[in-house]
């Protein structure tokens, strides 16, 4: 079994077959066949073989140890391809599910610990958010546009991609910011069954996806239809997002929990309106404020000056 | 042992055989497979093209890009296709759309159409993301064959572009836009069509849906750029 080298030119390592005199060789580059014996199968982390099978994997880097899954034995480096996969592991009818249950509140169900917490996910929430940018742009574009040849302006029609950037910024940064902020608050205050980052993200993320539906139909300019929309779908997904933030905030101390909820509602609240305002204002004056050219809000960038540009953030008089 | 060595040997072609006789005769599945059967020698494993004329050279690209085109109209999924990708194509139909699409800045004029940049930007970080969504659900088709399938089937939304133009040039009418819409989503539809047919078939069944819709938002955008491209 063994050769001499000068046998051959080269060593030919062959590690598809199991090497019997070679048992942590095997288990070092996760090869599985399927058909491997189960000795080569370290996953308890305890044993001596298993933790040195893991060091020859790892080349020693990696330190945490808590699960004793199977998953923990073989952790991928942050810069594989399959490190990022394990946050795509879901299915089309999961996403459907989350998606559904993240706007129809139900007293006793938790968004977080029924359907996220056992794979929490990055998939939905970067496409929901995502889609929600470009929704609200057009959305917001068309309600410029049926508002100004309403009112009787002759408008060309224009593209305003400034109002991508603008989408995309807000809705990306609350996304992630403001997880960010719940999170670091519950490990400041040592909240005992406070949830991980990642579980954060998927349950934010789900959160926004009922704004999609409400920002197509806020092309409809009436402010009364509007604002009931707007609210409407504040209340739902406000209430599934308390629902699901509450049996975590409210292991720590009251006024932490108190505190953080309601300033999880304050923003939530804060980003709906903001963007009924931004995209969707609809004057009283009737085409008051559109006709008016007023400067853009970035010089410098664009050279021309836009019809479009009147729409940027103002609040309505009225 | 000596059976199993085709994996880790150090070569360079494909062969099973592990001799180190010459191949003669035409080339394996190894390498373009546009490149004309040269008969090989014993010291060059692929054809040299160093000597041939320039316009052999260039028409060689040109068809490859050209039966591309052709497989957008005509879809279906090739796996020879898949593997002799090339970006030339997705270039060349992004910079033409942008500069199509690109409104004019000057001070006179109230257009404020996307800049050529941008439409570049979102053309080809859209396709990135796209792509990396597809491999990270667990689709087993390369980077870079995916973005070639995404760049070409932009092609009837460019074609939907120049009839957008076209109609313009006339006076501006409900009726007009309406005709304008229903080309751009046939357009839509037909990229949609047209990279599903090849992108599909890559992932898993019960994910298909999660890696058609990206697709499908990654076109939407780009028709809506077209369609609310006013001249």
């Amino acid at each position: 079994m063994a050769r001499s080298f000068k046998d051959v030119e080269y060593t030919k390592v062959d590690l598809n077959s199991p090497h019997k005199e070679f048992p942590a060789r095997d288990t070092s580059v996760g090869l599985d066949d399927g058909d491997e014996d189960d000795d080569v199968h370290y996953d308890r982390p305890g044993s001596t073989a298993g933790d040195r099978a893991k060091l020859i994997r790892d080349g020693g880097a990696d330190g945490e140890d808590g699960e004793t899954t199977e998953e923990a034995a073989k952790k991928p480096s942050v810069l594989s391809m399959a490190y990022y996969q394990q946050f795509f592991d879901v299915d089309t009818n999961q996403v459907g599910k989350r998606i559904l249950s993240s706007f129809v509140p139900r007293p006793n169900r938790n968004l977080v610990s029924d359907d996220i917490r056992h794979s929490p996910d990055l998939y939905g929430p970067f496409w929901v958010c995502t889609t929600l940018v470009f929704v609200t742009a057009i959305a917001g574009n068309l309600a410029d546009y049926f508002q100004t040849s309403a009112a009787g302006g002759n408008y060309v029609w224009v593209y305003d991609f400034r109002k991508v950037t603008f989408a995309a910024t807000a809705i990306y940064l609350y996304w992630w910011l403001v997880p960010l902020l719940l999170w670091a608050v519950t490990w400041w205050r040592q909240v005992p069954e406070k949830y991980a980052y990642l579980e954060l993200l998927c349950l934010y993320g789900y959160s926004l996806s009922i704004y999609i539906p409400v920002s197509v139909l806020c092309v409809i300019q009436l402010a009364a239809v509007q604002w009931a929309l707007i609210l409407l779908a504040m209340a739902l997904s406000g209430t599934v997002l308390a629902l699901s933030l509450w049996p975590s905030v409210s292991s720590g101390e009251r006024r932490t929990a108190v505190g953080l909820l309601t300033a999880a509602m304050l923003l939530h609240a804060a980003l709906a309106v903001g963007f009924k305002l931004y995209f969707f204002h609809v004057t009283s004056g009737g085409g008051g404020s559109a006709s008016s050219p007023a400067t853009p809000a970035y010089s410098g960038r664009t050279s021309a000056t836009t019809r479009a540009a009147a729409t940027t953030r103002k609040t309505p008089s009225g | 042992m000596a059976t199993d060595n085709k994996q880790f040997v150090m070569e360079f072609h494909d062969s099973p055989s592990a001799s180190a006789a010459p191949l003669e005769g035409d080339m394996s599945n190894s390498g373009p497979s546009n490149v004309p059967n040269v008969p090989l020698n014993g010291s060059n494993l692929y054809p040299s093209t160093l000597d041939e004329p320039v316009k052999d050279t260039i028409l060689r690209d040109v068809k490859a890009v050209g039966v591309k085109f052709y497989h957008v109209f005509i879809p279906r999924s090739s796996k020879s296709l898949l593997r002799d990708w090339d970006l030339w194509g997705p270039l060349i139909l992004c910079t033409f759309l942008a500069t199509l699409l690109q409104g004019h800045s000057s001070a006179g004029s109230n257009d404020g159409g996307p800049q050529f940049a941008q439409v570049f930007i979102v053309f080809w970080v859209g396709a990135c993301a796209v792509t990396l969504n597809a491999k990270l659900l667990g689709g087993d088709i390369s980077f870079f064959q995916a973005i070639c399938v995404l760049g070409y089937c932009v092609l009837p939304l460019l074609l939907s572009l120049i009839g957008c133009r076209i109609i313009l040039l006339a006076s501006r009418s409900l009726v007009l836009f309406i005709v304008r819409c229903c080309l751009v989503l046939l357009g839509l539809s037909w990229s949609v069509f047209a990279s599903t047919a090849f992108l599909a078939s890559s992932q898993p069944p019960n994910r298909k849906a999660l890696a058609v819709y990206p697709v499908c938002l990654f076109y939407f955008v780009i028709s809506w750029m077209i369609l609310s491209h006013s001249g």
